[in-house]
């Protein structure tokens, strides 16, 4: 039979069926419902990228609270904390009964104080002196540091044996280096040709070395 | 013959906030008397376990008035089928309150109560063709892709439906009743 013909037939009782679908909702049903609705529509909106890559960032940081105290434990157990860390692990878990060995390594010491040197300075002590005179042996110049002062000085003290072959005429940049060459004034000695070749040194002729006063002869 | 009635082919404006709000306005009447003709426990809290989920998705819903309708039917459907397996399971623990049969509950204002307990009186598998087709007034074809049965089966069923509460509801006729 068509569809059609059998509704007109039915249509009583279509019409029934439909009138049950028509019917308006209680207002208090509509009010209930309406309610659950809103608390939906009062949620954040949830992406699901963004759900996922928070879903990530917990699970990071729940893996990363878990292998923490762990690391840490056994860092301080194994003395592989940084020096201050170590020890202070040490003195407090000691106080708790537990053992922690102190920093394996030791923290550098200070290198040792230069001797104190003299207060005379060279002027223009980055510039080489290829040739005495008073400027090279006048006392501290305006704009030069003591230090650099300092160290000139020595080299110039070094180069004042008569057989010096090489001026030191750069600031030295190690104290030590400086301190042996101010060892040697006087005769030549190995250890000021040398140490004052290590330092940026300017091939002086015999007898242009830099004159202090009461030095050695030219 | 078709009742006219606001519906949501009425062209809802989906793309806003309140297309919720305007899918409840158009569709719960029928979706409430779907729930009823289908024998539910609690119509009323189950109407609003439907509009809860649609809320809920209608967000990522895409369509025109007509494929709302049979969207929302869908959840309703997936409702009753989860509350018939929810029931059947109460059932099978051997509760007394479930053990009672599909009956509409007493204290509920109905409508056509002879047609709803005629409903009641067919089987499963009929008496959703029925409410679909009439109540929720959805075409054969929307029918029988919900329900996942082919076209043919489904107006078989429509036509035996129809018949059965015919036969049932003149036996049964109350007087003042049409």
């Amino acid at each position: 039979m068509d569809e059609h013909s059998e509704l007109d037939e039915q249509s009583e009782l279509v019409g029934r069926l439909r009138a049950v679908g028509s019917q308006p909702v209680d207002p208090t049903v509509a009010d209930r419902c309406r309610m659950q609705m809103a608390e939906v529509a009062q949620r954040p909106v949830t992406d699901l990228a963004a759900a996922r890559a928070r879903r990530k960032r917990f699970v990071g940081a729940g893996a990363a609270v878990a292998i923490a105290p762990g690391v840490s434990g056994a860092a301080t157990a194994t003395g592989s904390l940084p020096g201050p860390t170590q020890r202070t692990a040490h003195v407090v878990l000691h106080r708790v009964g537990i053992d922690v060995p102190t920093s394996k390594k030791r923290p550098p010491e200070p290198p040792p104080a230069p001797p104190p040197t003299s207060a005379t300075t060279l002027p223009g002590s980055r510039r080489p002196a290829t040739s005495g005179g008073p400027s090279s042996t006048s006392s501290t110049a305006p704009g030069t540091s003591p230090r650099r002062a300092t160290t000139t000085t020595r080299s110039a003290s070094s180069t004042s044996a008569p057989s010096s072959t090489s001026t030191s005429t750069s600031t030295s940049k190690s104290t030590a280096t400086t301190a042996s060459t101010s060892s040697t004034s006087g005769p030549p000695h190995p250890t000021s040709t040398t140490s004052t070749a290590t330092t940026s040194s300017t091939a002086v002729p015999p007898g242009h070395g830099l004159a202090l006063p009461g030095g050695g002869p030219p | 013959m078709r009742t006219s009635r606001k519906t949501a082919d009425d062209d809802p404006d989906l793309s806003s906030p309140a297309a919720a709000e305007d899918a409840f306005r158009s569709l719960a009447p029928s979706v409430l008397g779907y729930l009823r003709g289908q024998g539910v426990d609690d119509p009323e809290d189950l109407l609003g376990d439907v509009f809860f989920q649609v809320s809920k998705s209608i967000g990522g819903f895409d369509g025109d008035g007509r494929a709302l309708r049979r969207w929302v039917f869908t959840i309703a459907h997936n409702r009753v089928i989860d509350e018939r397996r929810r029931r059947a399971r109460r059932a099978r623990r051997g509760s007394t309150v479930d053990a009672v049969p599909d009956l509409p509950a007493p204290d509920v204002e109905q409508h056509d109560p002879s047609l709803v307990a005629a409903l009641v009186g067919l089987t499963d598998d009929q008496r959703e063709v029925v409410t679909l087709r009439f109540v929720a007034d959805l075409s054969l074809e929307d029918v029988a892709a919900l329900t996942g049965r082919p076209l043919g089966a489904v107006k078989s069923m429509q036509h035996r439906a129809l018949a059965t509460l015919a036969r049932s509801l003149g036996a049964h006729r109350l007087p003042g009743e049409p």
